[in-house]
């Protein structure tokens, strides 16, 4: 087993450490640029689609069971299925493909946004009220605010799981991504190729869940929280259904 | 017991009970032999192997053998090692392409003849036995559509050259394979080629939807593919420069396994396939959709195999 | 492009009907759903295995507490395909490595709700079961555990349903359960086996979440009792 790991170890090195593998449409800056694009574009449309419906379903405190049945169902969808079925029903191109992912990540951040805002302490609104605040900017100058921290943590978790599902879109041809230096790496029997691509998503993933923790923690006012840890899904907890 | 207790004894044993219902519940990876020698059949991944080696199997077992199947394993890259290390016994192979896997250096298309000559020998050294050679044949084809074709005058792989820039689309593994990508780099000359990796689907629908969306120029299909017929949307390029191999069907088996009589059962079911029965057989699983297990019993049947 | 009349709809009954039963060499319905079940309850069970008593010990220990979530949270924030390609090499395209990925991804959600749970037991009741005179051992099993029971079973239930809807992956290694249905339906862009794969899966969860609360309800008779139903 040692020299086997040693091997491996040995050649994704090398794998890097060549130069072609970082230049061209095939190499390291180029791939890891369309990782990005992919899920920054992916995750910019579902905070535009699902961030003022939850807000909105969370100042109204209206609409939960849809949210619950949201919630649940999402954790239920394979996400594998759902890039296929994009494939075979739209074709090969990116626009399916991205269409699939913001899907997934549209739950989180509508989950998040709408507990988020419900849940603002009935105190604050009740002031903000007092106040003669229109319902608008109650919402907005009052419980978007307080919120703020879970609505991060949504974005944070569809972030994630975006970077992450987008390494299946590499059985559509010319979606690009890290994907296909795993995908191929395996099918090649281009073992390096493969380490080395699975260790730059990962660190693309441990990268986006980093700093989006250390900005959630910036907007929380008392956050023991662990930069690492990845934060809890709304419904997790017994007693914190949403 | 305190009803606390008990419900904890209840929890417990759920957990148990659960463990062991999915141990015994859950197969094995390989299959154990029963007794006499057990046949394990790999194929590749795609439709037209997995119906090549039900044949081949369903034939065996007819004639007595314990048949079991690991189907749909992968590219060559994967089943070369398979049968190597014995983790399958038997696979149909493709005579040019299965040379060329063995000799990195084979480079140019031989005579059949001599290609199953140098592949029996090259065989034997890893201990492996090839049956007779089938006159049908599965190759890899160069294909473009129908359209760019005539707007560009596009008859053999040669006059690719023409195009400013041409993209093709084909499996991972074609992108490292002297009978693919690299071929048209070295023996044609085509300094203007890039590759579209279209992952897993070898020669499949995903590489033709590249080539009808535009998305490559040039795609690597196989031989007997039912849409390359007349009446098809493709059109297959010459190999003007011969750098592809013949496609033989070939039966490969471990030298371990090699009885007489086994051997007898493959030269029968390789003489009995024809170019116009693989294409059938294809017809079938790609258009009709039939399930290769239904079509190879089929064949068997109507061949008295 | 070829096409067939009947197999190209999204659900060509006929074809499913024929992919019930268990075949050797066919897609088989039952064939994946075993699959697919013993997958996710091993995963499921040796994460619980581990996670909890890791979580027994971090209750205990603060500084403990905060690696094995770091830990745990790192591996989850792994993507999954890359896990698997870090596997491969060492463990081949079987089931052992899609259980070891399977598993791992488990271990940050059972944890959590382990933790949560033994922290969510009262003070007085630990000091109560102290003043019995009972072990911290047998404190453990008789108190605090069956009082954290619900979040554990939280935690149970969520791992329950993300991994059925994780298994599919692993058909990228050989294995997959009802991925493999999803993987033909990639393969020959054959929407049935698709539709086939996906609902299988989606079912299968909801099923196995209704079977976990169905479960807990038994096991925690006190809890309705307490709540007055």
């Amino acid at each position: 087993m040692t020299p086997l790991l040693g091997g491996i170890v040995v050649g994704t090195y090398r794998w890097f450490a060549d130069g072609a593998h970082w230049r061209g449409s095939n190499g390291v800056p180029v791939r890891v640029g369309e990782h990005v694009l992919l899920s920054g574009v992916t995750v910019a449309i579902a905070v535009v689609v699902a961030l003022p419906l939850g807000l909105l379903l969370g100042h109204r405190r209206s609409g939960g069971l849809l949210v619950i049945g949201v919630a649940n169902v999402a954790r239920a969808v394979p996400s594998f299925g759902l890039i296929v079925l994009g494939v075979v029903a739209f074709g090969i191109s990116p626009g399916p493909v991205v269409a699939t992912l913001v899907v997934l990540a549209v739950p989180p951040i509508l989950v998040n946004a709408y507990v988020g805002v419900r849940d603002v302490g009935a105190d604050l609104v009740e002031a903000a009220w007092g106040q003669g605040m229109s319902g608008r900017q109650v919402l907005l100058r009052v419980e978007t605010p307080a919120a703020l921290p879970l609505i991060l943590a949504g974005v944070r978790t569809a972030t994630v799981l975006v970077v992450a599902t987008a390494t299946l879109a590499a059985v559509v041809p010319g979606v690009g991504g890290l994907g296909p230096y795993i995908v191929d790496g395996i099918g090649q029997q281009d073992r390096p190729k493969a380490v080395a691509g699975a260790m730059l998503v990962a660190g693309l993933a441990i990268f986006a869940e980093v700093s989006l923790g250390a900005l959630q923690r910036r907007v929380s006012p008392s956050s023991r929280s662990s930069l690492l840890v990845p934060p809890p899904e709304i419904g997790e907890a017994a007693g914190q259904d949403p | 017991m305190s009803s606390r207790h008990r419900s904890m004894t209840w929890f417990c044993a759920l957990i148990v009970l659960t463990l062991t219902a999915a141990a015994c519940g859950g197969g094995s990876d390989t299959e154990k032999a029963a007794g006499g020698t057990k046949i394990l059949i790999g194929s590749f991944r795609f439709t037209e192997s997995e119906t090549l080696a039900q044949i081949y199997g369903g034939a065996l077992k007819n004639a007595g053998a314990d048949v079991g199947y690991r189907l749909g394993l992968g590219n060559r890259e994967v089943v070369g090692p398979a049968i190597e290390s014995g983790e399958i016994d038997l696979v149909p192979e493709y005579v040019g392409n299965y040379l060329a896997f063995l000799d990195k250096n084979q480079t140019n298309g031989l005579p059949l003849a001599e290609a199953v000559a140098k592949t029996k020998a090259l065989a034997k050294a890893k201990r492996l036995t090839v049956g007779a050679a089938s006159s049908a044949a599965d190759g890899d084809v160069l294909a473009v559509t129908k359209e760019l074709a005539n707007s560009k005058g596009l008859t053999k792989i040669s006059d690719l050259s023409k195009l400013d820039s041409v993209t093709l689309a084909g499996p991972t593994e074609c992108e490292t394979r002297q009978t693919c990508l690299l071929g048209l780099k070295t023996t044609y000359g085509l300094s203007n080629v890039t590759f579209l990796s279209t992952a897993d689907d070898a020669g499949g629908p995903i590489t033709k939807k590249t080539l009808t969306e535009g998305k490559a120029q040039v795609g690597r299909l196989f031989s007997s593919d039912p849409d390359l017929a007349k009446a098809g949307k493709f059109v297959v390029l010459e190999d003007d420069k011969s750098y592809q191999q013949a496609g033989n069907v070939i039966p490969v088996l471990r030298t371990d396994k090699a009885t007489e009589a086994l051997v007898k059962v493959l030269d029968k079911v390789s003489a009995a396939l024809t170019n116009e029965k693989l294409l059938e057989l294809n017809k079938k699983t790609d258009v009709d959709k039939e399930d290769p297990a239904a079509a190879a019993a089929e064949f068997i049947r109507a061949n008295k195999l | 492009m070829v096409l067939a009349a009947a197999g190209d709809g999204w659900l060509w009954w006929d074809w499913v009907f024929r992919h019930i039963e268990s075949s050797p060499v066919s897609l088989s319905i039952l064939d994946s759903l075993r699959e697919h079940v013993v997958l996710t309850v091993l995963s499921v069970v040796i994460g619980q295995a581990i996670a909890l008593p890791m979580a027994v010990m971090a209750h205990r220990a603060p500084r403990l507490e905060t690696t094995v979530l770091g830990v745990f949270g790192l591996i989850y924030t792994v993507p999954s395909l890359a896990l698997f390609a870090f596997l491969v090499p060492v463990t081949g395209l079987s089931r052992t490595s899609a259980l070891i990925g399977l598993t791992a991804y488990n271990l940050l959600v059972l944890v959590r709700n382990d933790l949560t749970g033994l922290a969510g037991v009262a003070p007085d009741v630990l000091d109560a079961a102290d003043g019995l005179g009972l072990g911290r051992a047998r404190r453990l099993a008789t108190v605090e555990l069956p009082l954290a029971l619900p979040a554990i079973v939280a935690g149970l239930r969520v791992a329950t349903v993300s991994t059925v809807a994780l298994v599919p992956i692993t058909a990228l290694i050989g294995q997959g359960g009802f991925g493999q249905f999803i993987a033909r339906g990639l393969q020959d862009l054959f929407k049935t086996p698709l539709v086939v794969g996906i609902a299988c899966s989606i079912v299968l969860a909801l099923v196995a979440d209704l079977a976990l609360v169905a479960a807990e309800r038994a096991v925690t008779p006190w809890a309705r009792v307490r709540e007055g139903r």
